[in-house]
């Protein structure tokens, strides 16, 4: 690797040592939380590759094809569900020094590791397995080093190009609409379709020219060189789609972007009468913040894209689980409304809830120079927040709905009253979280730079201590068969939640007072090349 | 007579965002060895036209040379030979002074050790070596636009493009900055900025152009553009039309 290419790293790896001990306590937690999630994914590694090390290669061969399937899924789906695609370079910032291309190219295709390490190790212990069969020559291993690197190129370009659709206006909205349709395909073929004909489709014999069973076979030694051609085909083909992805991304200005998404934008008044609708309903001060926060996160992109997601990517991940058959399926198929609005309430979390003042950056300065008390500020941030998840539980409901999905006024009224719920509990840690460590966010940045096995880890970790109060709900609905106790338990839950949110309310308010020059300072400051 | 090559050369440039031109066929000659202002009101496409010549924003039409050289076919060559004096957000907060001059330093290929000393030597000269330990996220306005310059010196460019230099800087930093700036162009480089400290314009530059709503309203010597005992206030109110205050509402 060349000096400049070193220089970055270097840079990057002074910004992270001078950020750490100004780290609070909410960065130990992350750490413990990333430690443990990665720490599973190392044992699952370590139990892969005994399976490698001691298996025959006719079996290898047969499982070594879909097992590769799920982790070029896993390393190219999963960052595009949780909108979080790792680090990436700040071209923006580079941009003005002497670097060739290929030189940034070649960093930000390692960098691409980051959207999904936990694959890195399960390939690792692959590697070490087929190293140690017996039955296996050496070289074999290797071939999963090419799959790597086929994964790497192509999860570089396929970002690039979906950042890019992303942030122009009416792309982004077309991709969503897409999307939706692609969520309703599974149900239609169910429906309506031959269910026959798709299995056999589904269960047909692989072909050797996808990229996976290509790879699984040169990694068992089967079929000759012809799987070492096709693979290298398929890495060539990716680091071409990944080299002109990144060129164009280099070559976009996004103020031109934006320009013409003002100019857009401008002939629409619907969405600013929308915006004065909540507003008008409440005093000033309130009224006129809950109305710049509606204006702030509805022209981020970040949130903009977070939106769409929450109720057309959760339609599309949670419908082939509601409707694949069995008990817990017909379970969840029947609380789908509920689960689709969970997920988005935990998208949505990101750009209202754990980091409330991230958008602010500099405007913070303003809120505490202006006579307004600090607990008014951040009862407009989570009314809007609030706001949203209505706006997401409605719009959840008129797709079933159109989509003929099983959803009825009573499901709907469940869904309201948990994702309230759940809401309320979220936005008690999430303004403790917002106070205690502050971070700038871009609001032009549609995706979220940390790995998605990270941010999936916290999530999961948060979520678990929110969901038991609900499974408490659910508990009793299935312990006394009765709608009343379901719903009794839920509104003693709402209480407790809105005790603890009053509590946390004052807590945070105190801490704002206490951390302001912190808060002011952590929400000016900018990130290193690597973001 | 010899005539003096030229640093930039920008021929009918225009950057469309949108409906809105910001920079609508603009014309420039800047000679080696010049220190040019290139002034403007808010929204005139000062910035945009930096950017460009950057090379951070890609032109809608038109040509750049600097150096001698086209931009972008020959971007990184060009990179090479000019220091930039970028928008301050363009910093890296989470290092500290010396560690981001060491940085740029690297970045213009310089061996390590090298560029760790001239990041010492010009903390030093740029009155920072106080601060070497606090981050630059932590800097006060006028600090980080210190910070920014030194980073510029540190590869001895012949070109300089810099956008708003002395912008928050106090009176001492200012005086500091200028210096260099005319030490530098005394040994042959070049300066193009954008400012709106006109006084500082006024004693520094040689040449300027004004541009307003994308164009060229005017361009030359200071001494060719002023009539009669005008400063350079005067002309830049004169020119983009400014001096026709509007009416103030009745409650102010």
């Amino acid at each position: 690797m060349r000096s400049q290419a070193l220089a970055i790293l270097w840079a990057q790896w002074k910004s992270i040592r001078n950020h750490f001990p100004r780290a609070g306590t909410s960065d130990a937690v992350s750490i413990a939380v990333t430690s443990l999630w990665y720490g599973v994914w190392i044992v699952a590694a370590v139990s892969e590759g005994l399976i490698c090390a001691e298996s025959e290669p006719a079996l290898l061969s047969r499982i070594m094809p879909s097992g590769l399937m799920l982790l070029t899924l896993y390393w190219q789906l999963i960052p595009i569900l949780m909108v979080s695609t790792g680090l990436s370079l700040d071209l923006r910032r580079l941009a003005v020094y002497p670097v060739p291309h290929s030189q940034l190219f070649t960093i930000e295709v390692l960098l691409r590791v980051t959207t999904a390490a936990e694959m890195l190790f399960m390939v690792a212990g692959a590697f070490v397995g087929l190293l140690f069969n017996p039955h296996l020559p050496v070289w074999c291993a290797f071939s999963l080093v090419i799959y790597v690197a086929f994964n790497l190129f192509l999860s570089a370009g396929l970002r690039d190009l979906i950042g890019r659709l992303f942030a122009r206006k009416r792309i982004r909205e077309v991709m969503v609409f897409g999307m939706v349709l692609l969520a309703a395909v599974p149900q239609l073929l169910l429906r309506t379709g031959d269910p026959v004909t798709l299995r056999r489709l589904l269960s047909a014999q692989p072909t050797l020219y996808l990229p996976w069973v290509a790879a699984g076979r040169l990694a068992t030694n089967r079929n000759g060189m012809l799987p070492l051609l096709i693979i290298t085909a398929w890495t060539a083909l990716a680091f071409a789609f990944g080299r002109w992805q990144f060129e164009r991304n280099l070559r976009v200005d996004v103020t031109e972007i934006q320009a013409k998404d003002t100019v857009q934008s401008n002939r629409i008044g619907l969405l600013e009468r929308l915006f004065q609708l909540l507003p008008k309903l409440l005093p000033d001060p309130l009224g006129v913040l809950v109305e710049k926060e509606m204006r702030v996160l509805t022209r981020s992109a970040r949130f903009r894209l977070v939106f769409l997601m929450g109720f057309s990517f959760g339609l599309l991940i949670w419908l082939p689980l509601a409707f694949k058959g069995g008990s817990s399926a017909s379970s969840l198929s029947n609380h789908y409304l509920t689960a689709v609005t969970v997920y988005s309430v935990m998208l949505l979390g990101e750009v209202c809830i754990w980091n409330i003042f991230g958008f602010d950056r500099g405007a913070v300065q303003l809120y505490y120079s202006v006579p307004v008390p600090m607990s008014t500020v951040i009862l407009a941030k989570n009314l809007t927040a609030m706001f949203f998840v209505m706006v997401e539980i409605l719009l959840i409901f008129l797709i079933c709905s159109l989509m003929r999905m099983p959803v009825t006024a009573a499901s709907l009224l469940e869904t309201f009253c948990v994702a309230m719920t759940i809401a309320v509990f979220l936005l008690s840690i999430g303004n403790m979280m917002s106070v205690r460590n502050p971070r700038a966010v871009d609001p032009d940045q549609s995706w979220r730079r940390s790995s998605a096995g990270r941010v999936q880890a916290t999530l999961m970790f948060i979520y678990l201590l929110v969901a038991a109060p609900i499974a408490l709900a659910y508990g009793a609905r299935y312990a006394f068969d009765s709608e009343l106790a379901f719903y009794g338990v839920l509104l003693f839950d709402l209480l407790l939640a809105l005790v603890i949110y009053w509590l946390a309310i004052e807590s945070t308010v105190q801490s704002a007072a206490d951390r302001k020059e912190f808060i002011i300072t952590a929400l000016s400051r900018g990130e290193g090349p690597v973001s | 007579m010899t005539e003096v090559p030229s640093a930039i050369v920008v021929r009918d440039l225009r950057k469309v965002y949108g409906a809105k031109a910001a920079v609508d066929g603009l014309n420039l000659i800047v000679p080696q060895g010049c220190f040019f202002g290139f002034l403007g009101p808010n929204g005139a496409g000062k910035t945009t036209t930096i950017r460009m010549l950057m090379g951070l924003a890609p032109p809608t039409s038109g040509t750049i040379e600097l150096l001698g050289l086209p931009m972008p076919a020959r971007e990184v060559e060009i990179k090479t030979r000019i220091g930039v004096v970028p928008d301050e957000s363009l910093l890296f907060d989470h290092l500290t002074g010396p560690e981001y001059v060491e940085f740029v330093g690297r970045m213009y290929r310089l061996p390590r050790d090298v560029a760790r000393e001239r990041a010492r030597e010009l903390i030093a000269l740029f009155e920072l070596d106080g601060s070497s330990r606090k981050l630059i996220g932590e800097y006060s306005k006028g600090m980080r636009k210190r910070v920014a310059m030194a980073a510029s010196l540190i590869h001895r460019p012949q070109l300089f493009l810099m956008d708003e230099p002395f912008e928050g800087v106090d009176a001492v930093g200012a005086r500091l900055m200028k210096d260099i700036l005319i030490d530098q162009v005394r040994q042959g480089a070049t300066i193009f900025l954008t400012s709106h400290v006109l006084e500082v314009v006024e004693r520094l530059c040689e040449r300027i152009a004004i541009i307003h709503d994308g164009k060229i309203v005017t361009e030359g010597n200071i001494s060719e553009l002023r009539s009669g005992s005008e400063s350079l206030e005067d002309i830049f109110v004169r020119v983009v039309g400014a001096d026709r205050m509007g009416e103030s509402p009745a409650w102010l």
